[in-house]
């Protein structure tokens, strides 16, 4: 007996997404997120993005594509090198020469990740106990997932006495 | 029943399509849908899916007396090539399937080939360019002499040969709207719907319950009869009384809105079909219908204790809430690329796109699972 195929169907229907955020295996929220808003420069000590070369920015993009892939949990326990290649300091660092800037929420726990040699990506995470907690005025969750990125510190100024 | 029915280079579908009414939805008892709609863009092929349905049957059953030998079959290929037309259908009749295939032109047919399936498929009866044969149960029908644009089952009914007569009533058990121009009324004026409900009190009060029903403010409904002096024909023709009270508040069917004379005219169908288990196919079934009574039509046929005879309406639409009310095995969306049409059932879209638990108008609406026209800025 005869089967009426037809490739058209067959294309279009192969051409529909399956993959769901419903799936047991789907890792879109573990996955780290970035957020610039709070990005600052400290004048002769850290840089603004036009300071860096293209290919310096090239490849700060492309590190955080890689590490986007994976929590920021995850990136605690790796490591390049004998550099964690992601550590949560907590306090803001005393042995710095970065000024202590006033834009950054007090709870704020500071962190950087590693790039490459001496260049750091520095910024901040918030504490855990907002896991899952909404604001109190918007009612959005807050995301310990997220990495706050504040500083470009290519010449490792931030957190001295880390080598 | 129809299980399953499709085609090849018929009409706008150049590749073939399959048309599958069985269900396999996990837990569910029923086997074989009793509705299915068929929806997607203008100009996609829609009624041309519908037109097997109509082109079948009729053809099936009455090419012998229909056509003049040497007159063309009704039917067209893709574009007009000269390649040959393959259709099939698959009928569930009691617990027995039958599968009926034919491949023809304009000008001939080439083959035709029936199989019966009780445990296995076994081919029953067949035909080669105007040869035929058949297993010894059906052997009578050798005798018949075919001839190039009439079907066997149709050349045989001039023998009376008693043994093909299920397979051939299986073709009787579709009313259908559609011919090969396109979409018709179905084939009842008003007056002869009011003479045969005037004759068959049993339908009318099934018209006129559903009427009320429909919120047309229809209290009751009277057929009169009156002579025409000149030919001496009885006309029949319906009065609408709108309150309880009869002598008040009537209205001829000229008055009806165009909605109410679709109903009316419509109705008595939807009872033959569901009394004989019939399969009732409607173009735009919608046409005229307020959104909000097709839901009502369909559970006609959904609900088993008024569906006692497995009845099955199979339509078009460009109604899209009933898509949720249906679910995705009872809903075929035809596309249409380079001119070429394809179907395709809901359950058949991969992935968790169309789940059960939501539902599927949002993600038809969003354009994500086709069967939409893409409009050009």
């Amino acid at each position: 007996m005869k089967k009426f195929k037809n490739s058209k169907k067959t294309s279009f229907l192969d051409s529909i997404p399956t993959i769901s955020l419903d799936d047991d295996s789907n890792s879109l929220t573990i996955k780290c997120k970035f957020n610039f808003s709070y990005f600052d420069v400290q004048n002769g000590i850290s840089q603004g993005f036009q300071d860096w070369t293209h290919e310096e920015l090239v490849k700060l993009l492309e590190k955080l594509r890689n590490y986007s892939e994976f929590s920021l949990t995850h990136w605690r326990s790796q490591k390049v090198g004998n550099y964690p290649v992601f550590v949560v300091y907590e306090r803001f660092p005393t042995n710095t020469d970065f000024a202590k800037p006033k834009h950054i929420p007090h709870q704020a726990l500071w962190a950087r990740f590693h790039l490459e040699n001496k260049v750091r990506v520095i910024g901040f995470v918030i504490p855990d106990e907002y896991e899952d907690k909404a604001h109190q005025k918007t009612a959005q969750r807050f995301d310990t997932n997220t990495f706050y990125i504040v500083y470009l510190d290519k010449e490792h100024k931030f957190y001295k006495t880390e080598k | 029943m129809i299980l399953e029915f499709g085609a090849k280079n018929f009409y706008s579908f150049k590749e073939g399509f399959e048309v599958d009414l069985t269900l396999n939805e996990k837990n569910s008892k029923q086997k074989v849908a009793n509705v299915l709609a068929i929806k997607g863009a203008n100009a996609s092929g829609k009624t041309n899916v519908l037109k097997l349905l109509s082109f079948l049957p009729s053809f099936v059953k009455n090419s012998f007396t229909e056509l003049k030998p040497d007159e063309p079959i009704l039917i067209n290929s893709f574009f007009y090539n000269d390649e040959p037309i393959e259709i099939f259908i698959v009928f569930l009749d009691n617990t027995i399937e039958y599968r009926y295939e034919i491949t023809l032109t304009k000008d001939k047919i080439f083959s035709e080939t029936i199989y019966k399936k009780e445990k296995r498929w076994t081919k029953i009866i067949w035909r080669e360019e105007n040869k035929i044969d058949s297993v010894a149960e059906y052997s009578e029908i050798k005798k018949i002499k075919l001839r190039n644009n009439a079907s066997m089952l149709s050349t045989a009914k001039q023998y009376e040969i008693e043994s093909i007569e299920h397979i051939y009533n299986l073709f009787e058990l579709m009313i259908v709207n559609v011919h090969a121009h396109g979409r018709h009324e179905l084939p009842i004026d008003y007056q002869s719907a009011s003479k045969f409900y005037y004759d068959n009190p049993t339908i009318f009060e099934f018209v006129k319950d559903i009427l009320r029903k429909s919120d047309t403010g229809i209290e009751d409904i009277e057929i009169l009869s009156k002579e025409d002096k000149e030919n001496g024909k009885v006309e029949y023709f319906p009065l609408f009384y709108f309150s309880k009270n009869k002598k008040d508040n009537f209205l001829t069917f000229h008055e009806q809105s165009s909605g109410t004379k679709e109903l009316y005219r419509q109705l008595g169908f939807y009872k033959i079909v569901l009394s004989m288990g019939k399969t009732l196919v409607l173009d735009e079934f919608d046409t005229n219908l307020h959104p909000d009574l097709l839901p009502m039509l369909v559970d006609l046929f959904e609900n088993k204790e008024i569906n006692t005879k497995n009845a099955q309406m199979i339509f078009t639409t460009h109604h899209t809430e009933i898509m949720n009310k249906l679910g995705k095995y009872k809903i075929v969306l035809v596309n249409k690329e380079s001119n070429e049409s394809f179907l395709y059932r809901l359950d058949e879209i991969p992935g968790d796109m169309i789940r059960n638990d939501r539902p599927i108008t949002p993600i038809y609406n969003a354009g994500k699972i086709g069967g939409k026209p893409k409009i050009s800025a």
